[in-house]
């Protein structure tokens, strides 16, 4: 069985984001970067797979600037096989940019994947679309938000993912696409056997053109800053003006 | 609280190769996710944290440094950088992985037979056996060399009488590594690895301790103690034994104690812009800000003197001496640090809730073990002078 | 290339969900500004009852599907299907509620139709005649602006940040004449836990 998992470096959720002099990006010096968290949960639900089945190909992809090989280094470290370096200057920002060329690349996979995982957010772009648009451009079925995950003994996979109110149980047949949330496992440490053996696997650098972007950030600013609490009443009879409020002021209900 | 962020004002992560980077980055993920949570009720309770042994195991953290028997095989600064970040959570924890791997694995891999590194090295690194060393005897710390303990030979082995002090991990440890006198001087020094359970052989825990109250601290009480001829370490005799282990462990040390000083910056800089006093916060003040930079310096001089060190190391050219500078100003700044986090924080720096005095009361032993900071201002002084001031 | 505005909808027993008929008053204004219409696709039970009543939100048409294969939803039955419609119409814009479900639609769409993705979106405007839609990034410490180079934009809009406007009129209504099982899930539903309509 051979799975991909597509990863993505991203600064860590920690850090103080500074919009940068060009007013387009953010401030790259003095960040640290990770791996995105929600791919720890596809790449950890790679290696169950490959684990529970006995044999198989964990290949790691992901598309970015030189630095996210260490990315990639640290997923291999985490006991994947084989990594994907698809390099571009920048981190691209426009979601169907970066699916095509992704897709693209997972097609010149041999062998052909068989499962695609993909974590459901990167914590940057926080677009969900990735994995879904790269299931759509290569046709694959697509189950996003995934929390629990069983492979049956014919191959098929079981699996489940939240709905508002409930969840979804979903069969689907292998090659697919899975997107993984929160919950649906715990990722594991990379052990200081995997950092060394990580040293000695490949990290691929196949000459994929990069596709050009169909959307592009014009401008980033600030949010407003928050504002004071108000208090609107008190007791029951306040509560209508507060539903008032926080349905058209605040917006939340 | 948002996640730890460790201070690297120098970029000295750029200093670091990838695969150091990566090992830090695991260490660093097991102490957020699996130390801090518990550490602070072991410190209460006074116990240590005895599942963490099979899951640092796992991770590969027993004798990280040393080549082969199921050891991971790092070199010196990735080794260093387990222990900042162990040190990070509790030096309790760093000081039982240091113990594990600098003073019971090492002497037994620098100077065991290959049976008894066959035997014991792939246990200890998986953490089914674990290590303790016994120098220190209650009349005889920083001189070693005129310890009483005795190993008497007879026909097919050794007889062992005795009492060790200050032994960490002693009373949940399944091996000691014993140094006892065979003869009258401090040149028939030799290690013995003495199982538990053999008859003769306690361990009883030393209680009522308020600093390293995370680890288990014991003595060794070795009454006609017999062990065969294959329990001693044939590799080493004399002084030279222990005090190669100790370097080893020093070295460890000098790292660890930046991760408790980063600990303590950390959470002293947050508390200092989340406390108003006067209408600002209380880091906008020059006396806050005064303390925040010389905390700052000392941990980037701290790390510089570890890494530099470190490199060394892997070359084969750190000198005692080096490792006593590094330990002993590390530890010493340390322990300041802890002590003006704890002042920034005011009263709620006395509380278990927070980290800073926890770690003062830590870095009270570990100026204090492995050589006191006295020991090795002497060490240095030597270096420095030419003239021994031990004698 | 016409100037209209697809506003997606998910029906259920003819019900609708509130944060659909943003969709498509946000679709309306869009669609106004771009000098085009607003079609209000419908897909789910009870369909074309609900496509009836776009109008009152600004939809100059409603297209319903109402066939047991997307009585429930699912990602790759919508994908295709609303990619298809829309496609057919070739409009400017896709409008859906960045519900869970339109999270996991709109994206699929997007792909198909090589679109240009906005997800989230907290505000869209237009600016000398093209959309800019602003969303939040970098767990929301940072609002991007976005432009589009595709011909065709396709944004998710964060639930209760749009109004729901209410207007005269009726849309034209008409079933879609293509079934949506000429496109077969090849993931079926195999049981589904007291699940309520997801949207």
């Amino acid at each position: 069985m051979h799975i991909v998992v597509l990863i993505k470096r991203v600064p860590d959720t920690a850090s103080k984001i500074t919009i940068a002099a060009d007013g387009r990006t953010i401030e790259t010096a003095g960040l640290q970067f990770v791996l995105n968290p929600y791919d720890e949960f596809a790449i950890e639900a790679a290696l169950q797979l490959k684990e529970q089945v006995g044999a198989g190909t964990v290949t790691v992809m992901t598309l970015g600037p030189a630095e996210a090989a260490q990315t990639l280094r640290s997923a291999l470290a985490m006991g994947a096989d084989r990594g994907v370096h698809l390099e571009h200057e920048q981190q691209l920002g426009d979601p169907y940019a970066i699916a095509r060329t992704l897709a693209t690349a997972i097609q010149g996979l041999a062998p052909p994947a068989d499962l695609v995982l993909a974590g459901r957010q990167a914590v940057d772009s926080q677009s969900l679309a990735v994995g879904p648009m790269v299931a759509s451009l290569l046709e694959l079925p697509c189950v996003t938000d995934v929390t629990r995950l069983e492979r049956q003994p014919e191959g098929k996979l079981r699996v489940e993912r939240e709905v508002e109110g409930g969840h979804e149980v979903l069969l689907v047949e292998p090659p697919a696409l899975l997107t993984t949330n929160k919950g649906l496992n715990e990722p594991r440490y990379a052990s200081l056997k995997g950092i060394m053996a990580a040293k000695k696997k490949p990290i691929e650098e196949p000459a994929v053109p990069i596709a050009p972007a169909l959307s592009a950030i014009l401008r980033l600013e600030y949010p407003p800053a928050r504002q004071g609490g108000r208090i609107v009443g008190e007791g029951a009879a306040a509560v209508p003006e507060l539903v008032r409020l926080l349905r058209e002021e605040a917006k939340v209900l | 609280m948002s996640a730890y962020r460790a201070l690297d004002l120098f970029e000295l992560d750029a200093l670091l190769t990838e695969e150091e980077r990566l090992v830090r980055d695991t260490a660093r993920s097991f102490v957020s996710e699996r130390v801090l949570p518990v550490i602070e009720r072991h410190f209460e309770q006074g116990s240590f944290p005895m599942d963490l042994i099979p899951q640092m195991a796992e991770l590969g953290f027993f004798g990280a440094n040393l080549e082969g028997y199921g050891c991971a095989g790092l070199g010196a600064v990735a080794y260093g950088l387990i222990m900042q970040e162990l040190e990070r959570g509790d030096s309790g924890v760093r000081s039982c992985a240091s113990v594990q791997g600098s003073l019971c694995m090492y002497p037994i891999y620098a100077y065991g037979s290959e049976e008894q590194k066959e035997r014991w090295l792939p246990r200890m690194a998986a953490g089914e056996v674990i290590g303790c060393f016994g120098l220190t005897e209650p009349d005889h710390g920083s001189d070693p060399g005129s310890m009483q303990t005795r190993a008497r030979r007879t026909a097919g082995g050794w007889v062992l009488n005795g009492t060790k002090r200050w032994i960490t991990n002693g009373s949940i440890a399944d091996l000691a590594v014993v140094w006892a006198r065979t003869g009258e001087d401090a040149s028939s020094i030799r290690g013995f690895l003495v199982e538990k359970g053999t008859p003769g052989f306690s361990a009883p825990q030393i209680e009522r301790k308020w600093s390293l109250r995370a680890s288990v601290t014991s003595d060794l009480i070795l009454e006609d103690v017999e062990v065969p001829d294959s329990a001693m370490l044939p590799g080493v005799q004399g002084l030279r034994g222990p005090l190669s282990c100790l370097n080893q462990a020093r070295y460890g040390i000098a790292w660890g104690a930046i991760g408790a000083m980063q600990a303590c910056f950390d959470e002293a800089l947050r508390y200092a812009t989340a406390r108003t006093q006067f209408g600002r916060p209380i880091a906008g003040f020059q006396l806050t800000q005064h303390k925040l930079c010389e905390m700052a310096s000392e941990i980037t001089k701290a790390q510089l003197l570890a890494l530099r060190l470190g490199r060394l190391k892997e070359q084969g050219r750190a000198q005692p001496w080096q490792i006593s500078l590094a330990k002993r100003n590390n530890v010493y700044w340390a322990l300041e640090i802890a002590r003006t986090a704890r002042q920034i924080l005011g009263a709620s720096g006395i509380t278990h809730e927070y980290q800073c005095g926890r770690h003062a009361a830590n870095l009270e032993s570990v100026i204090t073990y492995e050589g006191t900071h006295e020991i090795h201002t002497l060490i240095v002084g030597k270096q420095l002078t030419g003239l021994d001031a031990f004698q | 290339m016409s100037n209209d505005v697809i506003a997606f909808v998910q029906a259920r027993q003819g019900e609708v969900k509130r944060t659909n008929l943003e969709a498509v008053s946000e679709g309306a204004r869009l669609a106004a500004g771009l000098g085009g219409r607003c079609v209000a696709v419908v897909m789910g039970s009870g369909a074309a009852e609900a496509a009836r009543r776009m109008g009152r939100h600004g939809a100059a048409r409603a297209i319903a599907v109402d066939e047991p294969a997307v009585h429930d939803y699912n990602g790759d039955v919508y994908g295709r299907t609303l990619a298809e419609i829309a496609r057919a119409r070739d409009p400017r814009a896709v409008v859906l509620s960045a519900t869970a479900a339109g999270k996991d639609l709109a994206p699929r769409v997007a792909a198909r139709l090589q679109a240009g993705y906005a997800a989230d979106c907290t505000g869209v405007e237009l600016r000398e005649g093209r959309i800019v839609a602003r969303r939040p990034v970098y767990a929301g410490k940072a609002i991007a602006e976005v432009g589009f180079e595709s011909p065709v934009a396709v944004l998710s809009l964060r639930p209760n940040n749009f109004e729901v406007r209410e207007v005269e009129g009726e849309a034209r209504s008409r079933p879609h004449p293509r079934s949506p099982r000429a496109c077969a899930p090849t993931s079926s539903s195999s049981g589904r836990a007291g699940a309520p309509p997801p949207i």
